[in-house]
Formats: C-alpha cells, sequence, structure tokens
C-alpha cells in the first residue's frame, strides 16, 4: 500500500508547469518589491516606526537599522529576479524565503494572509528543484536539466494552494457571512460608485448572493481547476474573481498571487501546451527523466504527511479557543480567515503608577504610526502587547507597582461598538501566549448591522 | 418611533444645558423637534444621494465657514492696522484681541475640515487636493513664540510680503495669539538665546516691544486676512471651485474619484475631535494624558488668550455641523443622513446626542479657560473630556465600520 503510494508520489510529470509557477513567482515578487518601494512602505512600515509588534515566540526578531531595511529590499527584488531566470536559483530562492520571512515576521501588524502563503511558497520553491526547466542554471549546468520531476512535487504545491481556498471557505461559514451577508455588505454599500453595477450594490440581497458565491467558489475552485472539462470554465472563473476582489478592495498582490497559483490545478504540461498552441503545432511528448535524489523516499513521506498535517491542524486550532474568532482573534493568524471581517476600535490606557491612586491616560498615537494604529486597535493581543511595552518604559523611567487596564472598544461587521478588553484587569499582570485569554470579553451578541439600500430607504419612508 | 428618539435627543439636549435656540446648538432638532437632515429628495440611485451629502458638506457647511471666517479675518485685519497705528491703545488692544478671538472660533470649526486645499498635500499621504494651506492660516501646535520674538527684533514683521517669506510658525492666528495677548513685554526665548544674550531685546525698551508687536500682528493680520479670502475663492464656485469638486465627487469633473473617497478624506479630517480636540487640547495641559505631572498647563493651546476651553468648544460645534450637514438657519445633509439612510438611525441618534451632550458639558464649564475649568472644576471637566471621547468613539469605530470609512487617500498597506 505504501510503496503504491510512493510509486504514484514518484510518477514522473512535466516539469513545465512547475517551472513556469517559478518564473511568474519570482516576477510577482519583484513586482511587489517594486511597489513596496515605490509606495514608501520600506519606510513607512519597517523603518519609521519605533516600536513594533513581535510575533508569539519571535520576540528577538528586529528590523535591521537603515539603510539595512532598504538594502535587504534591494536584495530580495535582486533575489526574485534570480529566481525568475533560474540563475544562482538555489541560494536565491532559499536567500528570499529566508529575507521574506524576516521582513514579515518583525511587525505583527503588517500581517496578511496572503505574505503568509508567500512564505511558505517561497520555502517550497527554495527547496524543489524548480530550475530543472527553463532556468539559465540548467542551460550552464545540464546536468541539472530535467524534463519531468516526480509528481509529489506538484502535489505538495497544490495541496499548499488547496489549503488556502478549502479554509477561506470554512472561515466564511458562519451567520455572519452567509445569513447576513456581512461584512460584504457594508463594503459594497462603499462601492456604489462601481461602473455599470454601482446602483444594485448597497441591495442587501447583492451582498448575501455575492457572500455564497464567494464561499461556494473557495469551496469548490479546486475540484472544477482539477477536473479537465469544467477548467477552462472554471479558471474564466477564477481571473474574474480575483478580478472583481482587485477592483473591489485594496488587497495587493493577492488576486496575482491566487490566479498564478491557481494553475498548478492544470495538467503539468500546460505552458508547453500553451506554447505550442501559440506557435500552432503539435505538442510533443517529453521523455521521462530519472528522478534520481528527487525520489521521495520512506522518510520523505512521512514528511511530507508532517507537512500537510501541520497545515491542517495550524488554522483548525483556532477553534479550541471557542467564542467568536472574528473577536477574540486567537488563532486568526496563519488560518486563511481572509477578508471575513469589517473591525475598527478605539484603545486607551488607564495608567497607575508607585501606589498612587491617580489615572492617567496613554494613548496608542504616542507610541505607534497611523497604519499600526488602526490594525492594532482590534487585535486584542497587539492591545496586550504595547501595554507591556507602555510598563516597560514607566519602569525604565524609575516608576514602580505599575498598573495598567485598557479601554479597548471595537465595532465588528457593523455591530455596535463594545468593550472588547475587561477594563479591571491589571494587563501588567497577564502574560502573552497561547492559552485562552481570559482577559477578552465575550463577543456582543446579535446579528450584524443590517444595511439597507436605497430603494429600501425610501420604500420606508 | 423615529419620533420617539427625536424627543429623547430634545431632552438629552435640554439635560445637557443647551438653551435650544441654534440648530447647531440643539444637535439639529430646529423648533419643531424636526430633523432638517430628513428632508430628502427621492432619488433612486445611491451615488446621487452620497452626492446630496457631499454637496451639503461644501455648499452647506464647509463653504459658508470659510466665508465666515474670511469676514472675520478680514476684522482682525482691520483692528490689528487700527492697533498698529496707537499701540498704547488699551481700546484698540481689545478691539484687536476680541476680533482675534471671533476669527480664531471661525477657524476652529474649520479645523474638522481639513480637506482639499486646506488639507495635506505632498507625496505621502495627501488628501484628495490639498496644498497644506492650513498651516498658512493656523499652524498651532508648530508654533514657537521665541522665534516671534526673535522677528520682533528683526525687521521681517514690518511689511507682510517680509513676513510672508518666513515660516509657518512666526505667522498666522497661533503669532498673533502671542503678539496681541502677551503683555509682560518679556520674550519667551532662553536666557542663552541670542536676542537676550546680546542684549537686543532688552535695548528695545517696553514701549518699542509694544510698538513692533503691534506693527508685526498688523503684517500677521494681513496675511491671514489674505490667506482666508484666498482659501474662500479657492472653494467658491465662482473661484476655484473646490465646493463644486466636493458636491459632485465621483463625477467625470470632480477632483474625488467616488463619493466614498470624499467621505474618506473627511471622515479622516473630522478625526481632529480624536488627536487634537480631546488628547492635545484637553488631556495633555489636564495632566490626563501626555503628561506625567498634575497639570501641563504650558501645553494648553491657547496659553496667552486663555481661550482653550472656547476654541475645543468650537471643534466640537464645528464636528456637529459637519455631522449634521447644518449651517445655523439651514437645512442641509451630513453623516447622520448617510446612517440613515442605510439602516443605522439609532447609531445616528446616539452619536447625534452625544455631540449635544459634549457641547453641553463643555458649556457647563462656564469658562473658556482651561487652567481655570481643571482647578476649580475638575469633576467637570473630566465629565466634558469623556463626553468628547464619546463623541468621537461612536465616530472613529461605529460609524467608520458602518460606512466603511478609510482615512485619507495615503496607501495604508493591503488588506487581505
Amino acid at each position: 500500500m505504501i510503496e503504491r503510494l510512493r510509486a504514484t508520489l514518484n510518477r514522473p510529470r512535466d516539469a513545465a508547469s512547475l517551472a513556469a509557477l517559478r518564473i511568474l513567482f519570482g516576477l510577482l515578487m519583484l513586482g511587489s518589491v517594486v511597489r513596496y518601494f515605490e509606495s514608501g512602505w520600506v519606510e513607512r512600515f519597517y523603518v519609521r516606526p519605533t516600536f513594533h509588534f513581535t510575533y508569539w515566540g519571535f520576540e528577538w526578531v528586529r528590523p535591521l537599522p537603515e539603510p539595512g531595511m532598504t538594502i535587504l529590499f534591494v536584495a530580495l527584488g535582486a533575489c526574485a529576479l534570480l529566481i525568475a531566470l533560474g540563475l544562482f536559483y538555489r541560494a536565491a530562492a532559499a536567500s528570499f524565503f529566508v529575507g521574506f520571512t524576516y521582513v514579515h515576521l518583525l511587525d505583527v501588524s503588517n500581517y496578511l494572509n496572503h505574505y503568509y502563503l508567500v512564505s511558505l511558497l517561497a520555502l517550497l520553491v527554495a527547496v524543489l528543484p524548480l530550475h530543472a526547466k527553463w532556468s539559465i542554471d540548467a542551460r550552464l549546468r545540464p546536468a541539472l536539466a530535467r524534463e519531468t520531476l516526480p509528481a509529489w512535487m506538484l502535489y505538495l504545491v497544490r495541496f499548499q494552494v488547496g489549503l488556502v481556498y478549502v479554509f477561506a471557505a470554512l472561515a466564511k461559514a458562519g451567520p455572519d457571512w452567509l445569513l447576513h451577508g456581512q461584512p460584504l455588505g457594508i463594503w459594497l454599500h462603499s462601492r456604489t460608485d462601481t461602473p455599470l453595477i454601482g446602483p444594485w450594490l448597497d441591495e442587501p440581497a447583492v451582498a448575501i448572493a455575492m457572500s455564497w458565491a464567494g464561499f461556494l467558489y473557495d469551496l469548490t475552485i479546486v475540484g472544477w481547476l482539477s477536473w479537465r472539462r469544467s477548467r477552462p470554465f472554471a479558471y474564466a472563473v477564477v481571473l474574474f474573481f480575483h478580478f472583481m476582489t482587485n477592483v473591489f478592495f485594496q488587497i495587493g498582490i493577492f488576486p496575482a498571487v491566487m490566479t498564478l497559483a491557481a494553475t498548478v490545478f492544470f495538467d503539468p504540461d500546460w505552458p508547453r501546451w500553451l506554447l505550442a498552441k501559440l506557435r500552432r503545432a503539435e505538442l510533443a511528448p517529453v521523455a521521462p527523466s530519472p528522478a534520481g535524489r528527487w525520489t521521495l523516499p520512506r522518510w520523505g513521506m512521512a514528511l511530507a504527511a508532517a507537512w500537510a498535517l501541520l497545515h491542517v491542524l495550524m488554522p483548525l486550532r483556532a477553534h479550541l479557543y471557542g467564542g467568536d474568532l472574528l473577536w477574540h482573534e486567537q488563532g486568526m493568524r496563519w488560518s486563511w480567515r481572509v477578508m471575513v471581517r469589517e473591525k475598527n476600535g478605539d484603545v486607551a490606557y488607564r495608567v497607575r503608577v508607585d501606589g498612587e491612586e491617580r489615572e492617567r491616560v496613554f494613548v496608542p498615537n504616542d507610541y505607534l504610526t497611523r497604519e499600526q494604529e488602526i490594525e492594532f486597535a482590534g487585535q486584542p493581543d497587539l492591545v496586550l502587547q504595547l501595554a507591556h511595552h507602555i510598563v516597560r518604559e514607566l519602569e525604565a523611567q524609575g516608576h514602580r507597582d505599575v498598573q495598567i487596564r485598557a479601554d479597548a472598544w471595537a465595532s465588528l461587521n457593523g455591530r455596535r461598538s463594545a468593550r472588547m478588553i475587561d477594563p479591571t484587569v491589571d494587563l501588567a499582570q497577564v502574560s502573552d501566549g497561547v492559552a485562552r485569554a481570559q482577559w477578552i470579553l465575550p463577543a456582543p451578541e446579535g446579528p450584524p448591522v443590517a444595511l439597507r439600500s436605497r430603494r429600501q430607504h425610501l420604500a420606508a419612508r | 418611533m423615529r419620533h420617539a428618539s427625536i424627543h429623547l435627543l430634545a431632552l438629552v439636549a435640554v439635560a445637557a444645558g443647551c438653551d435650544g435656540d441654534s440648530p447647531v446648538d440643539a444637535g439639529g432638532l430646529d423648533a419643531a423637534g424636526m430633523d432638517a437632515g430628513d428632508v430628502d429628495s427621492g432619488g433612486t440611485d445611491p451615488e446621487g444621494f452620497r452626492r446630496e451629502i457631499t454637496a451639503g458638506f461644501a455648499n452647506g457647511v464647509i463653504l459658508p465657514m470659510l466665508r465666515t471666517f474670511a469676514e472675520r479675518a478680514a476684522a482682525l485685519e482691520t483692528a490689528a492696522g487700527a492697533l498698529a497705528a496707537d499701540p498704547a491703545s488699551a481700546a484698540a488692544r481689545e478691539t484687536a484681541q476680541g476680533a482675534w478671538r471671533e476669527a480664531m472660533l471661525a477657524w476652529q470649526q474649520l479645523e474638522m475640515a481639513q480637506i482639499g486645499p486646506q488639507g495635506m498635500g505632498g507625496t505621502e499621504c495627501p488628501v484628495v487636493g490639498g496644498m497644506d494651506l492650513r498651516d498658512e492660516i493656523y499652524s498651532w501646535n508648530l508654533t514657537s513664540t521665541c522665534r516671534v520674538d526673535q522677528e520682533t527684533v528683526g525687521g521681517a514683521h514690518e511689511t507682510p510680503e517680509a513676513l510672508g517669506a518666513q515660516l509657518v510658525n512666526v505667522r498666522g492666528l497661533d503669532a498673533l495669539e502671542y503678539l496681541l495677548f502677551e503683555q509682560t513685554g518679556n520674550n519667551s526665548c532662553s536666557p542663552v538665546s541670542p536676542i537676550n544674550a546680546d542684549g537686543t531685546w532688552a535695548a528695545l525698551g517696553a514701549d518699542a516691544v509694544r510698538a513692533r508687536r503691534a506693527r508685526y500682528a498688523a503684517s500677521a493680520a494681513t496675511l491671514v486676512a489674505r490667506e482666508a479670502a484666498a482659501l474662500r475663492d479657492r472653494w467658491e464656485p465662482s473661484g476655484g471651485g473646490f465646493a463644486t469638486d466636493l458636491a459632485t465627487a465621483g463625477t467625470g469633473g470632480s477632483a474625488y474619484r467616488s463619493t466614498q473617497a470624499a467621505f474618506n478624506d473627511l471622515g479622516g479630517a473630522m478625526l481632529y475631535l480624536d488627536v487634537a480636540a480631546r488628547d492635545m487640547k484637553l488631556a495633555a495641559p489636564a495632566g490626563i494624558a501626555g503628561c506625567m505631572a498634575d497639570t501641563c498647563f504650558e501645553l494648553a493651546e491657547h496659553r496667552y488668550a486663555r481661550t482653550s476651553v472656547a476654541s475645543v468648544l468650537a471643534n466640537v460645534r464645528g464636528f456637529q455641523r459637519l455631522y449634521l450637514g447644518e449651517t445655523p438657519g439651514t437645512e442641509g445633509r451630513g453623516w447622520d443622513d448617510l446612517l440613515r439612510s442605510v439602516g443605522a438611525a439609532a447609531l445616528a441618534d446616539d452619536l447625534a446626542a452625544a455631540l449635544v451632550a459634549a457641547v453641553g458639558a463643555l458649556e457647563a464649564l462656564g469658562t473658556d479657560d482651561l487652567e481655570q475649568a481643571v482647578t476649580e472644576n475638575r469633576a467637570g471637566f473630566m465629565a466634558a473630556y469623556e463626553a468628547v471621547g464619546l463623541a468621537q468613539r461612536l465616530f472613529k469605530v461605529d460609524v467608520f465600520t458602518v460606512l466603511d470609512i478609510e482615512p485619507s487617500t495615503c496607501r495604508i498597506g493591503d488588506n487581505d
């Protein structure tokens, strides 16, 4: 049984699709780095802030002093180009993975699901020999060249991409998204200027229909892309879906990443098929290349299984916490909960020092940039982190017996704002960690805001 | 139900100590208890209705505010000119001080509307049409009174043209406050500052200082009046037409590519209530926030005119006018109407009530002077601080969420 599975995983598959993935991934990452410079984000996200929110267990990761961060981004761009070219591939891909992951471990307030996906794909790109075809390395060193690669490589990438879709769908399987059409309804209401369809976007039925469409898309698209007969239509839907998300939302390279990643579900010879079509030529069969050292051994199968299990369990950990995940956000990161909440908050800290009765207020904007403040205000663990920073700062100034409490309010998917953190809890006495946070108050009960359309408003008058 | 909430609002207004005569003071309720914002053209196009709101902001609130300010700035110029002609006249000084107070109250309402030409320009985080003209009129908290003293010793203050070539922190309404209200004849520079170290200040003598400050004030007032008129003209449909840009947001000829872009800019500008009015103007000098001493009155906005409470009250009233889309004596559209139209009437009512309460709490202090309010009525001051805080929270958290407001057009990063 295991040997049959191993034989299947080691079956030679055309290397073209993984080579195309490498090229497109490299170019996309190069574009992303250029975008960072063009938008001034290197300075604004990594140089200017005087305080950075760290990830639990990664508190030691700190930004480089300037011009270190600028040089690092230049190096990331160079690595991305080398990945696309397939030149010095191993070193470039490994460096890109380490550099990109380092950058995105610097500040939690910059966390995005698609950056996490890029990190994972960068790791796979670094591990797999994707320079075996259409690369300068393979031209310079013909021993590297392969027409085929073992199937497990393609399956691993498919698993990683498929997981994003499946868990993104599961994250939407709740009453806010499916019954109330929120937060999509809020976002569509503010986009009634969209050409052609704009006048209908404030209709609640449209929000619910689009919510269901998004849910079903995420849940089933991997299947439709994998089935050869439905694939052309499915990819057209992928293009349309991500075009629309790009029109409606500022989600950066995410649509491009997913549009590119979806190609892994095609037949592995699709780039050669496409080139043949463009040249009006017949698709020539490829001779299997020896897998050699890339043959998956038994321990390799175990490692791949462990990798898969880890990435299934990681998003599922959120369910251990109970309550409304979108409110307490424990287990929110690394779990593909993409675009499922509209949340704004307001935080102020009440501080007592030196045994005094008097409370002083500390406001976040004395410590955070505007970008950080927007992200932090709805995430309780970040509110705790800043509280600890304020305590450390006051203690360093010679104050003792520092007590800090938070007036933290948030509105989730248009519900009326409610306290997010117990105002009686001294956060100086609370440790950050993975345990369930008792200091976070339960989510407000009741449905999200029920927005009505202009037409409904007039009818109700 | 709707009427019940209106009556509740009216009750809150009365309980908060409002006289109810002014549509603004009464939270947008007219004498009949009707919300003026309920007037609705009935168009079914959501963008059309949203443009009625942006038009309300432009023509119903901001343009009238700019016209009022330009008038008062012109009056200030006249009064400052009279003082320069007779620097020893107590009556002329008092008149100039009164004109400054009136101009400042008008400007403080406009502080809430830092969009378009008076909004932030530059390349990093500009608002649509931003030209940074706000600082040309009032550069608090960049103000440097020592630099004003240095310019008093120098000659740049003698003409508006020469003064206009100096940095914004030595002219504008903030410099004028110092020049008109500082009565001791001393300067605010350190002993090692050149004007003290080399004796040039001491050599002037009290009369010369008074005369120079009066001439300086006249030059500064002329610049403010010019800037006020120019800013108004940039908004006037017959001038630069920015009011038309805002009123027609999302149409082909507008600088705003969508109504949402206009809401985002104005929403961001109105966060002034949060960062500036509540945190910097109220909390910091009172020792509530940003101050580890009992009080930090040196951080007060108007240390010389002692009108800090009045300015915050004007800020809240400016916010209230924008929120309701109204100018006293008129009917208009504002954020509350937008909230009602999308079905968030309870939130609209709550924020309207919170603003009435904030105005009432500030008025209840019974003084324009922050130091007096803090030292003599700390409980009342705290109540005012909390009331302003509630209004800003409802706006910043609840309204922003329901209406999907993302302040400013700066690229704040991606989302997912």
